[in-house]
């Protein structure tokens, strides 16, 4: 296997099983170099791009908001079980209420309830005019 | 009077929260109950943080990033019938992002400076050794052009194999194995260890 074939094949993937590479690496130095480096190289990338900061849970976001000064947190229903992970002096330093439908969230982030409203279709008034148009006579 | 704040959850729970939403202002046909929820739960919980990566080093932005991952997650519930083998599920997950990756780029598009510093997890916790140096190899990494770089994590976020980066990226194997060869040949050429073959 010449050298441009086994940088193509190490490169393409550094942990290959493919004897082939293998057995050529374990055959010659600078081709066992090449493969370790490259090894070195993507256990340095795999490491960097998997070292991510992923977002905080509930606990992080109420610790947060405690800090913050709120008072009141609305929660998933779902997340209720996750409140056992929660310290003391968070869960007591402020209400936290869990909500399972868009409705409760509504009722209890709005100052006043939402009263529904009669709604008349634009288009229907519209047609209604249209209508009335025809019984009209000029002279 | 009391302040009360409803929360964005950016985590699985923020996934579960929409759910509840969807239920109440859809009367969706697609709720069919807690085997759907079960299967869906169980996905998040597996599959959020690579699909959250992914979408970060994507989308080069955190909030981007936040959001990418919660509208992949809301259009993995509203279609998750069409999942038929979970074996498949984190490619079909990194697609549906790649997918929403693009339809932001059509929306919208920020100024993408805020990679820098808040990639990469440095809180003092934890530090990882590099043999390398951490700075050049973030700036080469991010610097790589998408068609390399995209491949290049899904092999090493996603552990995908060349067939199945193949697939989520609609090109033949041979290609992704190309790309993939002429990534780490730009990475390892920033590093001097490389000779000049990386458009060979």
């Amino acid at each position: 296997m010449d050298e441009i074939e086994f940088r193509k094949r190490v490169y393409a993937n550094p942990q290959t099983p493919d004897q082939e590479v293998l057995d050529a690496a374990g055959n010659n130095p600078d081709y066992q170099k090449i493969l370790d480096q490259t090894q070195e190289l993507d256990t340095d990338v795999t490491t960097m791009v998997n070292n991510v900061e992923v977002p905080a849970g509930l606990k992080e976001k109420l610790l947060a908001a405690l800090r913050g000064g709120i008072k009141t947190v609305l929660i998933p229903k779902d997340n209720e079980k996750d409140l056992d992970d929660i310290p003391d002096n968070v869960k007591r330093g402020m209400e936290i209420i869990p909500v399972s439908s868009l409705d409760e969230v509504l009722e209890k982030a709005l100052v006043n309830p939402l009263v529904p409203i009669e709604w008349i279709d634009p288009a229907d008034i519209a047609a209604g005019e249209k209508g009335s148009d025809h019984g009209v006579v000029t002279h | 009077m009391h302040e009360i704040r409803a929360f964005r959850i950016n985590s699985p729970s923020t996934c579960l929260f929409f759910i509840s939403v969807c239920k109440v202002m859809s009367d969706s046909p697609v709720i069919h109950g807690s085997n759907k929820k079960q299967r869906y739960e169980s996905l998040v919980a597996a599959l959020y943080q690579d699909v959250f990566r992914y979408a970060f080093w994507l989308c080069k932005n955190k909030p981007l990033a936040e959001d990418l991952v919660q509208e992949t997650f809301l259009r993995a519930w509203r279609s998750l019938e069409s999942l038929q083998n979970d074996k498949a599920a984190k490619a079909w997950l990194f697609t549906i992002l790649r997918r929403e990756n693009a339809r932001l780029y059509e929306r919208y598009r920020p100024e993408l400076v805020d990679i820098e510093g808040q990639s990469i997890s440095d809180a003092g916790e934890y530090e990882p050794d590099y043999k390398m140096d951490r700075e050049l190899l973030h700036d080469a990494i991010n610097r790589l052009d998408s068609d390399y770089r995209e491949p290049l994590l899904l092999q090493v976020i996603g552990g995908f194999s060349g067939k199945e980066i193949a697939g989520i990226l609609d090109l033949n194997n041979n290609t992704v194995m190309t790309r993939l060869f002429r990534a780490r040949s730009k990475l390892k050429h920033e590093f001097g260890l490389d000779p000049d073959i990386a458009d060979e």
